[in-house]
């Protein structure tokens, strides 16, 4: 690993370097969310917000009709860290009918460096009815071909109405087998064929009906052999009457997936977990009218057609208590869904009667995704209630969208620690248009949670880290969660509702890990010295735009294409061999989005490597200021650069300075002192601070230096001129180098010869 | 590439490098032979009072001891701690920055908030200097670009001159990047700002700038010919 001060130094080198380079190459990103609805009744609500840090950035939606047919709407600048919600009813354009009374899907279209810069939801609800729907944008997943989405099917009485949504976010036509199983597995099938960018909408009550399936849950597979990375799904149950509304998650099966890459926890255990599963007795700060007892339930899915095992185990939470306990073992037959009353585990043994909150964790002998779960927590009535997903999903950073406060609505988040080993939490929240943050930290043990609710903050004027408080009529604004333990990896995982008192409704909403991007080498080209050595590293950008030094990550897998022009040892350093042009790379994990998760994926950084002896100088900068230490006398910095023949960097070398002779100090304030030995310059560059000293005499007065050379010092030989700047005449009112006063433009270059030219030869 | 004292203070972290591989065996710089050193060891702080980690640190002789060789830093740890070693001996003044954090480089009198409040010590030959407190002020960045008025093209080879408007004597003058652009971390205190170059009418920014802290204040200059030139 390169030493942190090299890393910061290269990384400063680099940002100057990329912030030109973004400026013209920014790829177009896209985002969609896979339904909108203007129908009677409904109504739709795009959410959006920037992660960057840093800078603004411009979302331009684009409504698509269930046909593909795509029509723009205002494009919107969101500023850093800001969320703003768009209420479709009133931004479809005047002279668009087609997009009224009718459902489609949704495009996001942005100049980002990073898909993840924005975090993107809909809500989708009915008008005066407590029925609401938080559903998440995702990208379109390249090279991703035969997968399928998995789901369960729920119908919990025969008045419920459901939707399932069949997106095609791509540009190619997808050939779609869907079926729906039963609860022991028995499949019904049938093919559908979505069009380029159609939005097709099913009723899975009518499928059941259709297929002669019973019971009132089970399971659904969609699956293809081509494009499954533009295919997304939505199912939704909801009744109007008694006010009751679901979403039922469905998850994405790769049946190329494999263990280590979805396991930051490093456990070696497909591990599915829900954060917030409302329990019998519903925590008083859901405002759900007195008597309100929930039925808190999970079913749990076999994906696929062989026996899989699972385990649960709870953490819960009551209003003074916490603790841990076993749930039971699950055999699951080929495509079984088997539900799991946990209103019935509430018996004191298993969990208490009066605990408020658990969270589920699920472990299972299975790859990713080939057990999958939902949880679903409602009273009787089903019109109180609250929903929690399941998630394999850990990182080391959440992007968290909006949350709300006011005298209807209030915010419950939760994080938890789903490692193995104790990490401390963050949690940021931003408000005011995303200029303000409010900062909290908690340290977790495995298995633990940090809990905030957004209104007790606010109404307890609760300070935070720095002594903050929100202030008292905030109502809105967005947050992110933070693993302090883990920068790179991370085992958080994270949970969010929203509750409505008017209706006594309850909404989840999910965060987006905080992706990679891909890595590039620190230093590309890298230039070698001729037997000398130079460091190399790698880096990536977060969603909000940062930094991240990630060389521990690939340490130990780097390689040079040519040996003989240049090797490089595990931590990256690079050797020159020979002179001339070969490549380098290397291979490590990083946290990359892949659709609707993030996961550690193998990646690979490579660059250019040039070993070349250093010829000449090349001057960075050239500066003349007053001094701090008596400050009416001026010092020169001038920072030099050893290059190549051909202007290139040399890397890290050796270099001195020597003299044709020295005159006395007519300041009569003591030597200079000099560079006349050997000494590093990392990546090449030094600057020579010429500078007299105080002046106690009065007048001008200084030293004349003739012939001042700088030579690099080979690792075997003698040393060779590379710069002859000339005379040096460093007083106290002026420095002189060969017989510059002015200043060196950036870019001019000094020979051995003493030639001074701008551009270089 | 963003200019000036930030490229500068770049490169200086890395011939700090230099100063740090000393310690780590590699050949240490030659010295005029009346120069004699100590050493001084002590923590940087910012305006609260918390440990300043990653900031550039060095001395400033103020008897005597000029140079002509390469500048040498050290970069604050973690707990802000410092050890500048081969400090010529007598009076110095320690300076510090960490520009990428906003904090100004206090070895440039026109860049310190206050010149009577830097650190002072006596070195002696040989000994070591503790306790040592750099305290350092975010500052802002000012930054921008300088262009031909009539083709829009860089004008790499001007010079800028930033001095205080309480003293006009404290000045930074350089040049910006070949790409034109230039970047100066800051204290808040007013700047007059002037623009020369050859073939061009100087320039000089109306009324003075001043930057907030923790802040950033963009200039585009378009120097317009001189003579005629501008006319073709």
């Amino acid at each position: 690993m390169l030493p942190l001060f090299l890393r910061s130094k290269s990384n400063f080198l680099w940002r100057a370097r990329y912030a030109a380079f973004k400026q013209i190459s920014d790829p177009d990103q896209q985002q969609f969310l896979p339904y909108w609805t203007t129908e009677t009744g409904w109504a739709t609500e795009l959410q959006l917000r920037n992660n960057l840090a840093g800078h603004s950035l411009v979302v331009t939606p684009y409504l698509r009709t269930s046909e593909g047919t795509e029509i723009a709407l205002a494009a919107v600048t969101l500023r850093p860290h800001e969320v703003q919600s768009i209420d479709l009813d009133t931004a479809i354009p005047a002279g668009e009918p087609q997009l009224v009374g009718t459902y489609g899907s949704v495009v996001l279209r942005y100049h980002s460096n990073s898909l993840r810069n924005l975090y993107a939801a809909s809500m989708l609800r009915t008008v005066g009815h407590p029925i609401a729907f938080h559903v998440d944008a995702t990208g379109e997943i390249q090279n991703y071909e035969a997968a399928s989405r998995e789901g369960i099917w729920w119908l919990p009485n025969d008045y419920t109405g459901d939707y399932l949504i069949l997106n095609n976010q791509g540009v190619n036509a997808i050939q779609l087998d869907l079926s729906l199983f039963d609860s022991v597995g028995r499949a019904y099938a049938q093919k559908v064929s979505l069009e380029a960018r159609q939005t097709t909408r099913l009723s899975v009550r009518k499928l059941v009906q259709q297929g002669g399936l019973t019971g009132s849950y089970g399971g659904i597979k969609i699956s293809t052999n081509a494009h499954a990375g533009s295919l997304d799904s939505l199912h939704f149950l909801f009744d109007q009457k008694a006010g009751f509304s679901a979403l039922l998650k469905m998850f994405d099966h790769d049946p190329n997936a494999t263990i280590e890459q979805r396991d930051n926890a490093k456990t070696a255990t497909w591990t599915l977990r829900a954060p917030m599963l409302a329990l019998t007795n519903p925590d008083p700060v859901m405002a759900f009218p007195e008597g309100t007892t929930l039925q808190p339930q999970l079913f749990v899915r076999n994906t696929t057609g062989k026996p899989q095992s699972a385990s649960l185990r709870f953490n819960w939470k009551g209003d003074t208590t916490t603790g841990k306990s076993q749930g039971p073992s699950l055999q699951l037959r080929p495509y079984e869904t088997r539900r799991v009353d946990v209103a019935a585990l509430q018996d004191g043994a298993i969990l208490p009667k009066d605990a408020h909150w658990t969270s589920v964790t699920i472990t299972t002998n299975s790859l990713p995704d080939e057990v999958m779960a939902i949880a679903a927590s409602y009273d009787a009535t089903l019109q109180h209630g609250a929903q929690t997903p399941f998630s394999d999903q850990l990182s080391f950073a959440w992007e968290g969208g909006m949350w709300e406060y006011d005298a209807h609505h209030n915010s419950l988040m939760t994080v938890g620690n789903g490692g193995t080993k104790p990490t401390r939490a963050a949690l940021t929240l931003f408000y005011n248009q995303g200029t303000e943050r409010y900062d909290l930290e908690q340290s977790l043990q495995p298995d633990e949670q940090m809990w905030i609710d957004i209104g007790k903050l606010i109404r307890e004027h609760v300070p935070d880290q720095n002594g903050k408080v929100l202030p008292a009529d905030l109502s809105s604004g967005s947050y992110e969660f933070r693993d302090l333990g883990d920068p790179f990896g991370g085992t958080l995982f994270e949970g969010k509702v929203i509750y409505e008192k008017t209706y006594g409704h309850v909404t989840y909403g999910c965060m987006i890990c905080c992706d990679d991007s891909a890595p590039w080498l620190i230093s590309d080209p890298l230039g070698i010295p001729l037997l000398g050595s130079s460091p190399n590293g790698v880096q990536t950008e977060d969603c909000n735009a940062n930094i991240l030094d990630v060389s521990s990550r690939f340490y130990g897998n780097w390689a040079t294409a040519n040996p003989a022009i240049a090797t490089v040892a595990s931590n990256g350093t690079h050797t020159g061999v020979a002179v001339g042009s070969t490549t380098s790379g290397t291979l490590g994990l990083l946290m990359i989005q892949h659709g609707r998760i993030c996961y550690n994926t193998q990646e690979h950084a490579g660059g250019n490597d040039n070993v070349n002896p250093p010829d000449h100088l090349k001057i960075l900068n050239d500066a003349l200021e007053a001094i701090s230490s008596c400050p009416f006398t001026v010092r020169r910095l001038i920072t030099y650069q050893e290059v190549s023949a051909n202007n290139a960097p040399v890397g890290t070398v050796q270099s001195k300075e020597q003299f044709g002779s020295k005159s006395a100090n007519t300041c009569n304030n003591g030597d200079l002192t000099t560079s006349e030995t050997c000494s590093a310059d990392t990546n090449g560059v030094f600057t020579d601070l010429l500078f007299i000293g105080c002046n106690s005499v009065g007048g001008s007065c200084g030293v004349t230096f003739t012939h001042q050379q700088w030579m690099w010092c080979p690792p075997n030989g003698a040393a060779v001129v590379i710069a002859t700047p000339g005379d040096l005449i460093i007083h106290d009112n002026d420095v002189s180098v060969g017989g510059n006063t002015a200043g060196f433009a950036t870019g001019t270059c000094i020979y051995a010869s003493g030639l001074v030219v701008n551009p270089c030869i | 590439m963003k200019r000036v004292r930030s490229l500068a203070l770049l490169v200086l972290a890395l011939t700090a490098l230099t100063m740090i591989a000393h310690s780590s065996g590699l050949p240490t710089q030659n010295t005029g032979k009346s120069v004699t050193f100590g050493i001084v060891q002590g923590r940087v702080i910012d305006e609260r009072g918390d440990p300043l980690p990653d900031a550039k640190v060095y001395a400033e002789p103020v008897e005597g001891n000029g140079s002509t060789g390469k500048l040498r830093f050290a970069i604050s740890k973690q707990d802000g701690g410092f050890t500048l070693d081969e400090v010529a001996t007598g009076i110095n003044v320690i300076c510090g920055s960490k520009e990428e954090a906003l904090f100004p480089d206090t070895g440039a009198a026109a860049f310190a908030l206050n010149l009577n409040a830097l650190p002072r010590v006596r070195v002696q030959e040989g000994r070591v200097t503790p306790d040592v407190t750099v305290q350092l002020t975010k500052g802002g960045k000012l930054t921008g670009s300088i262009s031909d008025s009539f083709n829009g093209q860089p004008v790499a080879a001007s010079r800028i001159r930033l001095s205080r408007i309480d003293d006009p004597r404290l000045f930074v003058a350089t040049g910006p990047d070949e790409a034109g652009h230039f970047e100066f971390v800051v204290p808040s205190k007013p700047f007059r700002l002037q623009v020369t170059a050859a073939g061009y009418r100087s320039y000089e920014h109306a009324g003075p700038l001043l930057v907030e802290a923790a802040s950033t204040k963009e200039i585009t200059v378009q120097l317009q010919r001189s003579g005629n030139s501008n006319t073709n």
